[in-house]
């Protein structure tokens, strides 16, 4: 392949041509950056759109949450439908604590961890549902130029041994093996920029999120441990 | 997850036919072509090209190179392409001649200082190496003296006499006793004879130990050896144009630069020349072969200030006295350079 594009001085030096000329290896490596770049921005588009949804989806249910709606009734209506972020957390302790208080519980302090235990694991769930692909993007981010590099390097090889090949340093016989090697390193840096750019913005977002999420847990925990005390007490002043 | 990648997929086709159509074949540079005509010559070429005479018109062919074979010429002395023929020594011969004409004076030295006050008329002992008294041999000197003035009378008289001490003296030594015989025979005979052998006799080998390097100057000037090849081969076609030096007769602009930073570096204006940004100086001076400054710088253009001048000529002598660098085997060009010192110019 190189040695025909270096037999001919003028070769066809648009990117698709010079794409077409290059070898196989090169052609993979371009073909892949090109896949790594296509899902890259396909988890950024989603991960953007998860996010501002996410974004809502706690200014609602915190303005819900403060209105001053018995705790009851709110969880009747979620746990009717599918829950996401504070709302899962919320679903979260309310089933540990009905299950708890159905079944007669005993020792408030137990009941609390138990809670505590529930809404860690539902903020995990949903920390992870957050953050999950984004580690695509950090590998893309600093692996896409040595991917693209290792493109380049082997293509300006297999051009220098057709230079050697065809016995001829004219510059219109070198540049285009060398032209097409190098756009191997160009896709790379376009896949790795976009890249990088969105894992560090979408991190730093999904660790806002996790913050909001987090308060949450403790203040609904702390709701929910002045309830137990407050039943512990009513219980006791019964049984008296 | 499908909203993302559709999105993706349709940005990357959008941006990769836009790339495609406007980032296409990129307009290729419009080079001026300035063509040089270039052809290949040979080493041998070069030096034809280059090598000539310095004064000779411009031809359009250059004078082929003389054939490298010397033509044996006969009468020809010395070789090389003169146009005369030189006074060169001839090559010295082999054969025993030259030997035979020395030989006779060689001879003579030694007996000479014998002083016999007795006159021998014996012509006989010339080539005699025999062990005898050197008395015998010594008395060959001795009639030449007396036959110089070569009073003929006086040598009648004396005969007799020379003739009976001749036969006395044979008595002591063995050997030579037949051989005086003869000459006592002689000398019965008229005595001018006697005495004109030997004045005869004598005469050429005087003459030849006087004059032995004038027989050799004559020998070598009839030698009718054969001369050591070459000689008196001339070209009928002039010298081409060229430098009789070397042939590389330019300095490229890298070692121009060369030699004005170091002279650059020598050179320091006086503080005291006000204006020295407009004045100009223009330095000759010779080199030689090593690069050492030969004679002295010669101001070819003053720049009117002679202060001025004098810092050129002192940057000039203190680069020489630091070794100036120049450019190896291109002697031609170095051997005779001018300098144009200005101030704008040197200093960067």
């Amino acid at each position: 392949m190189e040695q025909m594009a270096l037999a001919a001085p003028h070769a066809d030096v648009s990117i698709w041509g010079l794409f077409m000329q290059a070898g196989w290896v090169v052609k993979l490596v371009m073909i892949g950056l090109l896949v790594a770049s296509v899902w890259t921005w396909a988890i950024i588009v989603d991960k953007m759109i998860a996010f501002s949804r996410m974004r809502l989806a706690l200014n609602r249910f915190e303005e819900i949450f403060w209105s001053g709606q018995s705790l009851e009734e709110l969880y009747k209506t979620l746990s009717e439908r599918k829950t996401t972020g504070m709302g899962a957390i919320f679903v979260a302790a309310m089933r540990e604590w009905k299950k708890s208080f159905e079944k007669g519980a005993r020792s408030p302090m137990a009941l609390q961890t138990r809670i505590d235990k529930a809404m860690d694991l539902a903020l995990g769930r949903e920390m992870e549902r957050l953050e999950s692909r984004l580690g695509f993007l950090a590998t893309v981010g600093s692996a896409g130029p040595f991917i693209g590099l290792f493109g380049t390097v082997v293509g300006i090889m297999t051009s220098f041994q057709a230079i050697a090949g065809s016995k001829s340093t004219n510059l219109a016989v070198v540049a285009p093996g060398i032209a097409e090697a190098l756009l191997a390193t160009a896709m790379g840096l376009l896949a790795a920029i976009p890249a990088v750019v969105a894992y560090n913005k979408l991190t730093s977002d999904a660790g806002k999120l996790g913050t909001r999420m987090e308060g949450f847990a403790d203040e609904f925990s702390a709701i929910l441990s002045r309830q137990i005390d407050e039943r512990s007490h009513v219980r006791a002043q019964a049984a008296e | 997850m499908k909203a993302g990648l559709s999105t993706s997929l349709i940005l990357h086709a959008g941006l990769l036919a836009f790339g495609l159509v406007s980032l296409g074949a990129p307009k290729p540079f419009e080079v001026l072509e300035d063509s040089i005509p270039v052809s290949t010559i040979t080493e041998t070429e070069l030096a034809q090209l280059v090598q000539g005479d310095k004064k000779a018109p411009v031809a359009e062919t250059p004078a082929p190179k003389p054939t490298i074979r010397p033509d044996t010429v006969p009468d020809a002395v010395n070789t090389g392409d003169n146009s005369a023929d030189l006074d060169n020594a001839p090559t010295p011969d082999p054969r025993p001649r030259e030997i035979e004409a020395s030989a006779a004076p060689k001879a003579e030295p030694d007996p000479a200082p014998v002083p016999v006050p007795t006159p021998d008329p014996q012509p006989q002992p010339q080539a005699r190496p025999e062990p005898v008294p050197a008395t015998e041999l010594a008395s060959e000197p001795a009639p030449r003296q007396e036959v110089r003035p070569d009073p003929v009378k006086e040598a009648v008289e004396e005969a007799p006499k020379e003739s009976e001490t001749a036969l006395k003296l044979p008595e002591t030594a063995p050997r030579p006793t037949p051989r005086p015989t003869p000459p006592a025979q002689t000398a019965k005979a008229p005595d001018r004879k006697d005495s004109d052998k030997p004045a005869q006799k004598p005469k050429p080998a005087t003459q030849s130990s006087e004059l032995a390097s004038l027989d050799d100057e004559v020998k070598a000037l009839i030698n009718q050896e054969k001369a050591s090849g070459g000689g008196q081969k001339k070209q009928s076609e002039p010298a081409a144009a060229g430098n009789d030096r070397t042939n590389a007769p330019k300095l490229t602009r890298a070692e121009m630069d060369v030699l004005r930073e170091q002279l650059g570096g020598c050179w320091s204006i006086d503080a005291g020349i006000s204006d020295p940004d407009k004045l100009k100086v223009s330095v000759k001076f010779n080199l030689d072969e090593n690069g050492r400054l030969d004679g002295m710088p010669e101001i070819l253009r003053s720049s009117g200030n002679a202060q001025f001048d004098r810092t050129a000529v002192r940057a000039i002598q203190k680069c020489d006295m630091r070794g100036l660098a120049v450019p190896p085997g291109k002697y031609e060009t170095w051997r005779e350079v001018i300098v144009n010192f200005d101030p704008a110019d040197m200093f960067y």
